[in-house]
Order: structure tokens, then C-alpha cells, then sequence
């Protein structure tokens, strides 16, 4: 009983000591870098889920126990990334994208494009019921893209109709939608659930109510809430459009999901191992070891596709606006022991402006800049620094290369801003990190007061590069450009990117941009994200859609899984 | 009484306002802007930007102009307070509910929460207390103090993570995160619980003390009472008013203590519905929830005064 106890809790106070101080970094190495990842994994995964479909049991109840508590369920009202991968369990998009571009009938099993991409017709399934019943035609996604189009729903899914000329009805299970300008991007939103169709008779019956409990044509239908921290999805038994890519088109094999919000990561470990949970959301990273080696759990990741998480070289201020700092800095990183010590080995490191896993991105990235502390020292030896004698740090005309990394404060950031300020130091360069919530860092960048920013931008399209390098991005937009880099050749690059629409012209005119920004250094690319997830081996058949989201269609549960209760 | 009660909830009126007023102040004076929020959405380190440059100026002003953020502050506040006024307040950005259905679908489960680990905390701190007044410079005396002190040290939080270690691991008893019913409540009840206990402990006994020296309780076991009615008719009773005055101050504690603890245990509740309302900058939610929490702490301490006659009959409210 004694040595139980003492394992369990060898297992479970990491966590909580990591809670409580954020202290000194662990020195051992993390094992293996994640395996599960995008379309060669996706595919994998699909192959996976393809043979577990023959020995599969139906029944029983997978408990998730999640931190990323729903504001509400409607798809087309949010845009948060946590809620729409329920959404792609409740809801069904109009197609599916089992791999990045590339498509499959979804509720539409015909479409056509138009040559000049501004005209999208969708041929819909006529077999296809609402959860309650109502029939699925084109007067339901009429009136679907109606609301959201309607400024009076506050809709944030309503960026996907930019530049809308109209849609319309074309027969009753056919609709059609033109744009002013060619819309490459909007197949990619129709095969996520943003714009996903729901049911208008629910709408109109359950009104205010409706967005806590929307109903949609997915495997699953959205129960009700119990409580105000549980969430309860019933199995759709009528479902049968479901996509071939994941072998099988019929009702989901178990009963029942019940997700339960815990903020609190230590709690939800606890639960994992006390058998209260089948699935965890966003598990505790620094068990990684721990969970990799144990046969009873299982590691689901996900690597997001779009910018890794990066800081961004202040062009405008000293000393970052010297390429040559901006070099040293690159090359005194290393890369792969951030992503070994401060994320326990469950993130990989980043290799350019995408990440590896964003189909624009440009292989050559992967040369530039590997870890080289003596280039460091020399390159700013050659640019005419000198080392401070009792200081160590370099400088120019008295000023030192001292650089303000502002940041956000979770442990996460911190624990690799503090790593890199460690091999920094080793190459004479004076890194001060100012870590601070997210709200905290807004003005900072407003007000040009930093030498380097933190960011991450996720995206399926690598237009992701526009919102973090074109010069209206500075004061103007979204204010990402925190390299403030006012360049007129890439900013003409960044908007041919947006108009063109053969996916061979755009590769290659992004993999230029990459070369460009790898080029002149204006950010280092520090680690790619990872979903970090760990549910019971038991549970099987989870399968991930390129888009980040997982498919419980095939999910089942084997043996332990079977007798976790809600 | 009636006059007195009628002055005792009008002053709540003043009060209520000035912190609600504070708490509107703040949450604007922080620079950002929940309009922003609401379209960037951060992911685990990540933003959401795919909707951010694209929604148009038009589209920005008319979603603040929907949620009333386009008007001058004062306006802003004034509108809350004629609105909270007619029992409305407002309605979420996040969830878009109506604030009055989420705090009245929230508030059971901490009322729960906070009753029992109140009752807990009575209980155990009164029996304790007396226990320890009793056997006054004994092993238990010292071995009831070092609880009490070691209780008050302890950080709920860290406390619950060790309740959880302690009973749902090594002994298997209860779940973890918190579940339906009387079996989810304990865990966190007795978190939150403990500390008051501490507190109550250590006053019971110092009052206890103080009184059991008094002539009067001489006097009495002089006559011949048997020891429990001396001690619970005649000495406790009187040490009691200092106490049940600590009991209402305890209360504010155990509040903000229900938001550490419904955290740590998975529970819904007011706690948990105003952390997520702070992170995501939902204001009309922290307006409504400072509101009401601020309310119950003065009317739980309006109870405690009313208590006092009950007590000691030679206390009389007075208009």
C-alpha cells in the first residue's frame, strides 16, 4: 500500500511542484520527439482506424476531462480552436479534407469550382437529417449562412463570406456562392464546421437557448448540460455520412461523451490515473516521460499547422536592427534543448516561418541557421562589437547588445525565454525577459517599447505570413507585425500570395517569402505547438483531421475504458 | 427592529455601489479591449487570427456597438445600475446568456459549497476549541493548537491537491473531480473548511478561557453544576459573541476561498463562472458576479448582527 502511494504521489507531485514555482528547468532529457503528426499521420491514423474498425465493440461512455471549458456550442458564432473540435463531432462540414488539399464529399457529395475560383456550387447528400429531424437541404445552408451573414448575430465566423457577391438556391439540393474576387481559401472553410449547417427549425424554436445546445447533422448530438461544468453528447444512431477516408460512414461506436471542465492541471492528472477520466485534455507536459513510458496511457498529439511560436527581432530599435545581432542571436539557440528540457520533449523545434506540417512549407528553411555559439561570438566580432571586460557582454560605442524580450508569462514561456537567456549569455548577449500576462504585453507593442515580441499564429493557409510581415500590420489590422518590417518588395509578395490561386504558383512564391524572412532574420522560430493530450490506452480508433480537430466517429472502448463512469 | 433593519439594508445600497463602481473601473482601465478578445481567441500560446484582420471596422464598431461598449463610460456604469436596478444585468459577451440566469444557475453549488464547509468549520472549530479550552495546558491542548496553527498555514489550495493525494488516491474513498451529489461536496468542503476551523479553534478557546476565569462561572461551579452545564449554559454561550462575529468575517474568506477550491476540484460555481469571466474580459459577468458576492458577504454579516440579541439578550438593536 505504502510503495503505491509513494509511486503515485512520485508521479503526481512534479506537476504540482512545477505549479507551485515554475523553479530551475529539470536537467534530464525528455525522450523521442512526438511521432503523431499531420497529413502522413493523419493518413496514418485514418490506416489505424481503418483496421481497429473490425475488432471494435460498441457501447459505453468516454469521459473527456478538458480545461478548455465551451463559452457555447454554435459554430458559427465562435472562433475558438478548443470548441470547434467538438463542433467537428457534433456538426459536419460540407466536405471533408482528409489531408491538406485535398477533398472528399462530406454533406455535399458533388461540388464544382469555378476556373477563376469565385463561384463554389454544392450538390448536397438528400439523405441527410438534422437531430431533430428536420431534413438537410439548400434552404437550410441558405439560412444557415443567412444568420451568420446577419450583423445582428455577431457572428465571427462571418470573415469566412468576405468579399461575398451572393449565394443562392439553385434547386432544392443545390447552393451556390460567388465572390467579388477569387476565394481560394474557401473550400478550407467548408471543410471545417465555421460555416457547418445547422438546423433552422432548432433555431427558430429554441432561440436564446440555442447556442448552448445547437443541433447539427454529426455523430454526435449535443444532450444538454447537467451542470454548468459538464457537457453531455449523445450518439446521432441515424448517422450514416459519415467519410469514407475514416473506413467506415455509420453510427459512432460508443453511447455517450461527457466532458467535464477542470481548470486545474494537476487535478486533471489525478483524474487519468484514478481511472475518472478517459481522455485528458491539455495533460500535464512535464509527466511526458512518465506517460510515454507507461502502458496504460497513450499520448494524442497534434502538431498545429501555421507560424511556430516565435519572437520577433524589433527592426526599428537597437540593437536588433543589426542583421548581424539578429544572426548571432539565431545561430546561440539551441533549439532542440528547448524543446527536450522546457517542453519535456512534447514539442518539436521550429525550422522556419511554417511549420513543417503547413503544406506551403519551403524544405530549404531547415538549413538556415543551426546551433553554432562560435559563429555567434564571431559574426559580431566581425560586425565591430567588442566584449565589455568585466561584463562579458558585447557592445557598440558604449551600448550594449542588450536585447528586451517581452513575453507572456505562463511557465511555458517562461521556462524557455529563461533557457535561451542562459545561451545567450554564453555568447555575449544580454537577453532581459519581461514576462507578463497577454493583455500586459498589447500596449508594450503599441508603444514600440520592446526589442523582441512573442508570437504564435496558427493557419491552415500560409496567408498566416501576411498578418506577421506586411507593413499594415504594424499600427493598422491585427498589429502582428512585430517585427515592424516596412518592406515594400515582401508586402508585394504577400498580396500576390492572397490572389493567386494555382497551389503549385503559391508554394513556390511562399517558399520565396520564407527565404526572404529567413534571409534577413527577422524572427527566430523557436518550437513547433503540439496538442498535448493522454488518454487511457484503452480507448481506441482517436483519429485527428488536418485541421486539429479530432473524430470520434471510430473512437471504442476496450476492457477498463468500458467502466469509467460519468 | 424593523427601523433598524430598514437602515442596515438601505446603507447596502451605497456599499454595493461603490464596489461595483470600482470593479467597472478597473476592468476598463485595462488595456485591452474585449471586442479584440472576442475575435483573437488564444489557443495554448497560439492565436487564432483567421477571422481577426478580416473583420471589417464596420463589423468591429457595430459588435460594440451591440454590446453597449461605444458609449462614455459613466453612461456605460450609469445604464448597468438602472438596469441591475430593474433586476437585469445584462447579458455575456462569451456565452451571450442573460448574467441573472448564469449567476442563478451557478450560485447552488457554491451556496452548497460554501455552507457546508461553513458548517464544517463551526462544528469542528467550536468542539475543538472547547475541547482544548477544557484540557487547557495539556498534550491535547498543544496537540489542537498545532493543528490549528498548521491549518492556517496550509494554502487551500495546496491543501486540496493533498486531500485529493491523501483520500482519493491512498485510500480510494472519493472521487476526484468533484462529482454529483454529497460525495463530490466533501473534498471540497473540507478544504475550504479547514481553515476556518483553525481559526474559529483558536478563538473558542481564548474566549473560552476568558470566561470559564469569570466569577459568575465560579459562582456556578460552586453550586454544584455538572461540568456540561456549566460550561455550555453558562460560559460558552457568552464566549460565543466574539466568535459568531469572526464566523461572518470568516465568510468573505470562505468566498474567495470557493474560487481557489472549485478550481482545484473540477466544481461549477460563482468562483469558477468570475475566474473565466476575468480571463476571457466578459465584463457584465464580473459585474454581476462582484455584485452578488459582494451582497451576500454584507447580508451574511447583517445576519450575524441580528444573531448577537439571540445570544445575549442584553444586546437590543436600536434604530
Amino acid at each position: 500500500m505504502r510503495s503505491r502511494f509513494l509511486t503515485i504521489t512520485a508521479r503526481f507531485l512534479p506537476a504540482m511542484l512545477l505549479l507551485a514555482a515554475c523553479g530551475s528547468a529539470p536537467t534530464q532529457t525528455a525522450p523521442s520527439t512526438p511521432q503523431a503528426t499531420t497529413s502522413e499521420t493523419a493518413k496514418q491514423t485514418a490506416d489505424q482506424a481503418k483496421a481497429a474498425v473490425s475488432q471494435a465493440q460498441a457501447g459505453g461512455t468516454l469521459v473527456i476531462v478538458s480545461d478548455q471549458k465551451p463559452s457555447h456550442l454554435d459554430p458559427n458564432l465562435h472562433s475558438s480552436r478548443f470548441t470547434a473540435m467538438i463542433n467537428m463531432n457534433t456538426h459536419d462540414p460540407l466536405i471533408w479534407q482528409p489531408e491538406p488539399n485535398k477533398f472528399v464529399s462530406g454533406l455535399a457529395e458533388k461540388w464544382e469550382v469555378s476556373a477563376d475560383q469565385t463561384t463554389f456550387t454544392f450538390h448536397l447528400r438528400k439523405d441527410v437529417k438534422f437531430h431533430d429531424g428536420t431534413p438537410l437541404n439548400a434552404e437550410a445552408v441558405k439560412q444557415t449562412w443567412d444568420r451568420i451573414v446577419d450583423p445582428k448575430t455577431r457572428a465571427l465566423q462571418v470573415t469566412n463570406f468576405a468579399n461575398l457577391d451572393k449565394y443562392e438556391v439553385v434547386d432544392p439540393y443545390t447552393i451556390q456562392i460567388k465572390f467579388k474576387v477569387p476565394n481560394p481559401r474557401f473550400l478550407n472553410a467548408a471543410s471545417v464546421t465555421t460555416i457547418a449547417v445547422q438546423s433552422p427549425t432548432a433555431i427558430q424554436k429554441l432561440g436564446d437557448k440555442y447556442i448552448m445546445t445547437p443541433v447539427g447533422t454529426g455523430p454526435f448530438k449535443v444532450e444538454g448540460w447537467p451542470n454548468e461544468n459538464t457537457l453531455v453528447l449523445v450518439k446521432n444512431p441515424d448517422y450514416k455520412w459519415g467519410p469514407e477516408t475514416l473506413g467506415r460512414t455509420g453510427p459512432a461506436y460508443i453511447d455517450k461523451v461527457v466532458y467535464k471542465f477542470v481548470t486545474e492541471e494537476s487535478t486533471r492528472s489525478a483524474a487519468l490515473e484514478k481511472q475518472e477520466a478517459s481522455v485528458v485534455e491539455n495533460a500535464a507536459r512535464s509527466l511526458n516521460p512518465q506517460y510515454r513510458s507507461d502502458p496504460r496511457y497513450q499520448v494524442l498529439t497534434f502538431k498545429t499547422s501555421g507560424i511556430p511560436q516565435y519572437w520577433s527581432f524589433n527592426v526599428t530599435r537597437y540593437p536588433t536592427n543589426d542583421l548581424a545581432v539578429r544572426q548571432a542571436f539565431e545561430y546561440a539557440i539551441d533549439k532542440q534543448k528547448i524543446a527536450d528540457v522546457a517542453f519535456f520533449g512534447t514539442v518539436t523545434p521550429g525550422k522556419g516561418p511554417l511549420t513543417d506540417t503547413n503544406w506551403a512549407f519551403w524544405p530549404d528553411a531547415k538549413n538556415y541557421y543551426p546551433y553554432d555559439p562560435k559563429k555567434a561570438v564571431q559574426l559580431l566580432e566581425q560586425a565591430g562589437y567588442t566584449r565589455n571586460a568585466t561584463t562579458q557582454i558585447f557592445e557598440k560605442d558604449g551600448k550594449p547588445v542588450r536585447i528586451r524580450l517581452v513575453t507572456s508569462s505562463t511557465n511555458d514561456q517562461m521556462r524557455s525565454a529563461e533557457m535561451a537567456q542562459q545561451m545567450l549569455k554564453d555568447v555575449g548577449i544580454d537577453l532581459v525577459v519581461e514576462g507578463m500576462v497577454y493583455d500586459a504585453t498589447v500596449p508594450r507593442y503599441a508603444n514600440n517599447d520592446y526589442e523582441m515580441g512573442r508570437l504564435g499564429l496558427s493557419g491552415f493557409d500560409p496567408d498566416v505570413l501576411w498578418l506577421a510581415f506586411h507593413s499594415s500590420q504594424i499600427k493598422g489590422g491585427s498589429q502582428f507585425n512585430r517585427t515592424r518590417i516596412e518592406s515594400k518588395e515582401l508586402d508585394a509578395m504577400l498580396d500576390k500570395g492572397r490572389s493567386l490561386s494555382d497551389p503549385t504558383e503559391r508554394k513556390q512564391l511562399y517558399g520565396q517569402i520564407q527565404k526572404q524572412i529567413l534571409d534577413n532574420a527577422y524572427g527566430i522560430f523557436l518550437w513547433e505547438d503540439h496538442y498535448y493530450w493522454v488518454g487511457q490506452s484503452c480507448v481506441k480508433g482517436w483519429a485527428w483531421d488536418p485541421s486539429g480537430s479530432y473524430m470520434m466517429h471510430n473512437v471504442w472502448l476496450e476492457g477498463a475504458c468500458r467502466n469509467i463512469k460519468e | 427592529l424593523r427601523r433598524y433593519l430598514t437602515r442596515r439594508l438601505l446603507t447596502l445600497i451605497p456599499v454595493v455601489a461603490l464596489v461595483t463602481f470600482a470593479v467597472f473601473l478597473m476592468l476598463h482601465m485595462l488595456p485591452v479591449d474585449p471586442v479584440r478578445m472576442m475575435i483573437e481567441n488564444e489557443a495554448g500560446g497560439s492565436l487564432q487570427p483567421v477571422v481577426s484582420e478580416q473583420v471589417s471596422r464596420q463589423q468591429y464598431d457595430e459588435m460594440k456597438r451591440q454590446l453597449g461598449l461605444d458609449k462614455p463610460l459613466l453612461v456605460q456604469y450609469g445604464l448597468f445600475l438602472y438596469k441591475a436596478s430593474t433586476g437585469d444585468l445584462g447579458r455575456s459577451f462569451a456565452t451571450r446568456r442573460s448574467v441573472v440566469e448564469m449567476i442563478a444557475a451557478n450560485a447552488p453549488s457554491t451556496v452548497q459549497l460554501a455552507v457546508t464547509g461553513l458548517g464544517m468549520a463551526v462544528v469542528l472549530g467550536l468542539v475543538l476549541g472547547v475541547v482544548a479550552a477544557l484540557k487547557r495546558n495539556t498534550v491535547i491542548d498543544a496537540a489542537v493548537m498545532g493543528m490549528a496553527v498548521t491549518g492556517l498555514s496550509l494554502p487551500s489550495f495546496w491543501l486540496g491537491m493533498m486531500l485529493i493525494l491523501l483520500i482519493s488516491f491512498q485510500l480510494g474513498l472519493l472521487p476526484v473531480v468533484s462529482a454529483a451529489g454529497w460525495r463530490g461536496l466533501i473534498l471540497p468542503a473540507l478544504t475550504l473548511g479547514l481553515r476556518g476551523a483553525a481559526v474559529l479553534a483558536r478563538l473558542t478557546r481564548s474566549s473560552l478561557i476568558e470566561i470559564l476565569q469569570q466569577e459568575y462561572v465560579r459562582t456556578a461551579w460552586a453550586k454544584g453544576l455538572p461540568t456540561r452545564l456549566v460550561v455550555f449554559k453558562h460560559a460558552l454561550r457568552n464566549a460565543l459573541i466574539p466568535v459568531v462575529t469572526v464566523v461572518g468575517l470568516q465568510f468573505g474568506a470562505l468566498l474567495s476561498g470557493a474560487v481557489i477550491v472549485e478550481s482545484v476540484f473540477g466544481r461549477p460555481g460563482l468562483g469558477s463562472m468570475a475566474i473565466q469571466a476575468i480571463l476571457s474580459k466578459d465584463f457584465p459577468v464580473v459585474q454581476g458576479a462582484v455584485l452578488v458576492l459582494s451582497l451576500s458577504y454584507l447580508l451574511v454579516n447583517l445576519l450575524v448582527d441580528l444573531t448577537y440579541p439571540l445570544i445575549d439578550p442584553r444586546i437590543r438593536l436600536g434604530g
